[in-house]
């Protein structure tokens, strides 16, 4: 099993795991220009941005660690363009990440991470 | 949704209101303070935000905007934390936010949503009375100072939680009571008292003076003559200070976090900063204005040991606090005035090797040394010491001698009488001591009986003195004369005794 399939196989996971909790799938794998979106979700008047990380081992860090700040950055601002569209202009939104842990090929364990960074303050 | 808190901050000794706007709206989640916040300030969001989640409070992530108004002024205080936390609570809508603006919240908040003391509650509370607050929320350890201001509900919840049920109407709090203030056990305190210096019945005399007249002292003497000694007591015979007073020095020791839960400071401040003392820690200073060493001792004594060692800058730079009894202190960011009106006590030896112009040393300097070291002292702070007096060596039998000496509780007894004389004659030019008499006051205020006039005069001629001695003799003589019972004109003797005190060490500049 090479990354990308482990990477659709966590992004699959979790977008099964936040259907059982309620969520309701608005898209996937939403692209910009330069960033991308793996899942965007929706409870009540709230939008979900979602950051799947699958690792197999934690050798080189937790699969939240590698959001990194840059990360962040790319997907707020993929955010921003897609809470131009007037359906969503007056929604609360959040950042979540979900980490997979895979272990021979298989889901171990799932985590979910609710408001998982915010927006910086300049300076 | 909006809401509003009231928190503070200080500026130079004074409290500050600051109104916290809070502003939690849909959007993008962000948690952004604007108002010109200190580092302290800016960090507080993280705490504000764990300390709500560990009290069991939810926050939702919003984009919240916070704002410290007024806006020009930048706040350095940690105190600002509980403000924000109730702020965004009443934001959020789990508080009512009309409830939160009847109160002042004064805390930070620790990762577990408990209050913690800061520094400054006094001159809050003092600003808040005046404002038209009637409830404060302080911590625990503020409670005793917050208490001293009266017509101030003060209440003092443990942590967040508690305070939240208190503003929801859950729980009923009383108003908080003084707290006790837990001593070690076995813990005598020691004091110091003129009882225990022996000999050296000039200097104390002076020193007697000195405290009743606000003059300053210069004690010129060999090593070991017990300079400092007599000067660690100075405090000790100082009248009591007045509720005005002490509320003054409290509120400076408040500002710098030198109160630990206390609450009045009733004793003198003595400060004895070393001689290394950079200009800013004496003065007062940095970029944003603390209080230094000349201010710490407000309404106390500032001692200053080895004075010629003290960097020439520093010297210099008590002038304005000696001459105005406040130390204005201008910066980038604000021109700050603290309060300053001290007595001085200075000590040195009379040469670098200590024995100049004792009986039973010789001294290993040589004029120009002599020269170079007494040169360090400026003719305008030496100006500024009313009496100069020799220290001389103690003589065996004086140490070893079992007399009892007057105690430091019958001295100040004569000095309180003398300070009343005082002030019945110099309140109506807003003055408080003979120290502070101006040159008119002086033609105005103190009359000498012919015979004394005379001494002067034959002095002043033979002496060659200078107008400035002229007007410090007769300072020092009507304090003089307010020890001996308040005597109206001053004699030949007060005069005399004045011009000793001013001429003991002649400083040769």
């Amino acid at each position: 099993m090479n990354n990308s399939d482990k990477g659709k196989l966590g992004e699959d996971s979790a977008t099964k795991y936040l259907v059982e909790k309620g969520y309701e799938i608005v898209t996937r794998n939403f692209r910009i220009r330069s960033a991308e979106i793996d899942i965007i979700a929706r409870s009540g008047d709230t939008i979900i941005f979602v950051e799947v990380k699958a690792r197999s081992n934690i050798r080189h860090g937790l699969p939240i660690e590698a959001v990194t700040l840059r990360k962040q950055k790319k997907i707020i601002e993929a955010a921003s363009i897609f809470l131009q569209d007037d359906n969503y202009a007056d929604c609360a939104c959040r950042f979540d990440v979900i980490e997979i842990y895979l272990e021979g090929g298989r889901v171990e364990e799932i985590r979910h991470i609710e408001n998982a960074f915010e927006i910086l303050q300049e300076g | 949704m909006y809401a509003r808190t009231f928190g503070s901050a200080t500026l130079g000794v004074d409290g500050m209101i600051i109104t916290v706007e809070v502003d939690s709206a849909n959007g993008m989640p962000a948690f952004d303070i604007v108002g010109l916040p200190s580092t302290a300030v800016r960090e507080s969001k993280e705490r504000v935000r764990t300390a709500i989640k560990n009290s069991g409070l939810r926050m939702r992530s919003e984009k919240i905007t916070i704002n410290l108004a007024p806006a020009n002024v930048k706040k350095e205080s940690a105190g600002l934390d509980l403000p924000i936390a109730i702020g965004l609570l009443a934001s959020q809508g789990r508080l009512r936010a009309s409830i939160c603006e009847d109160f002042l919240f004064v805390a930070e908040l620790s990762l577990e949503g408990n209050l913690r003391p800061v520094p400054g509650v006094l001159p809050i509370a003092i600003t808040a009375r005046e404002e038209g607050f009637k409830k404060i929320i302080v911590a625990n350890e503020n409670i005793n100072e917050a208490l001293l201001v009266e017509g101030l509900e003060v209440y003092s919840p443990k942590t967040l939680m508690e305070l939240v049920d208190f503003l929801d109407g859950e729980i009923e709090m009383k108003t908080a009571k003084p707290q006790p203030i837990y001593e070690p056990e076995g813990f005598v305190e020691l004091v110091d008292d003129f009882a225990d210096v022996q000999g050296q019945f000039m200097a104390k005399r002076a020193l007697e003076i000195a405290a009743a007249g606000g003059h300053n002292v210069l004690m010129v003497g060999v090593p070991g003559s017990g300079k400092t000694m007599l000067a660690k007591r100075m405090s000790s015979i100082l009248p009591e200070m007045t509720r005005e007073e002490a509320l003054e020095v409290t509120k400076i020791y408040s500002i710098t976090g030198k109160l630990s839960g206390t609450g009045l400071v009733t004793k003198r401040p003595f400060q004895n900063p070393n001689h290394d003392s950079s200009t800013a820690a004496i003065i007062g200073g940095g970029t944003n204005p603390t209080p230094g060493q000349v201010t710490l001792a407000h309404n106390g004594v500032l001692f200053l040991d080895e004075l010629p060692e003290f960097k020439k800058a520093t010297l210099e730079a008590l002038r304005e606090p000696l001459e105005e009894r406040q130390i204005t202190i201008s910066r980038v960011n604000g021109t700050i005035t603290f309060p300053s009106s001290m007595i001085l006590i200075c000590a040195m030896n009379p040469c670098p090797c200590g024995w100049s112009g004792d009986d039973d040393h010789s001294c290993r300097c040589t004029p120009l040394e002599i020269k170079k070291y007494m040169r360090r002292l400026s003719g305008p702070l030496l100006d500024r010491i009313d009496i100069q007096i020799r220290v001389p060596r103690v003589k065996y039998d004086d140490l070893s001698s079992r007399r009892k000496n007057e105690p430091s509780s019958v001295i100040r007894e004569r000095v309180s009488a003398a300070r009343k004389i005082q002030t019945k004659r110099l309140e109506k030019y807003h003055l408080f001591c003979n120290a502070q008499m101006t040159h008119s006051l002086i033609q105005n205020l103190c009359t000498l009986e012919p015979a004394a006039e005379k001494l002067l005069k034959n002095v002043f001629e033979t002496k060659k003195l200078s107008a400035r001695s002229y007007d410090r003799i007769i300072k020092v003589s009507r304090t003089i004369a307010d020890l001996n019972n308040g005597a109206e004109k001053i004699t030949a003797k007060h005069i005399a005794e004045a011009i000793k005190l001013r001429s003991d060490f002649e400083v040769d500049a």
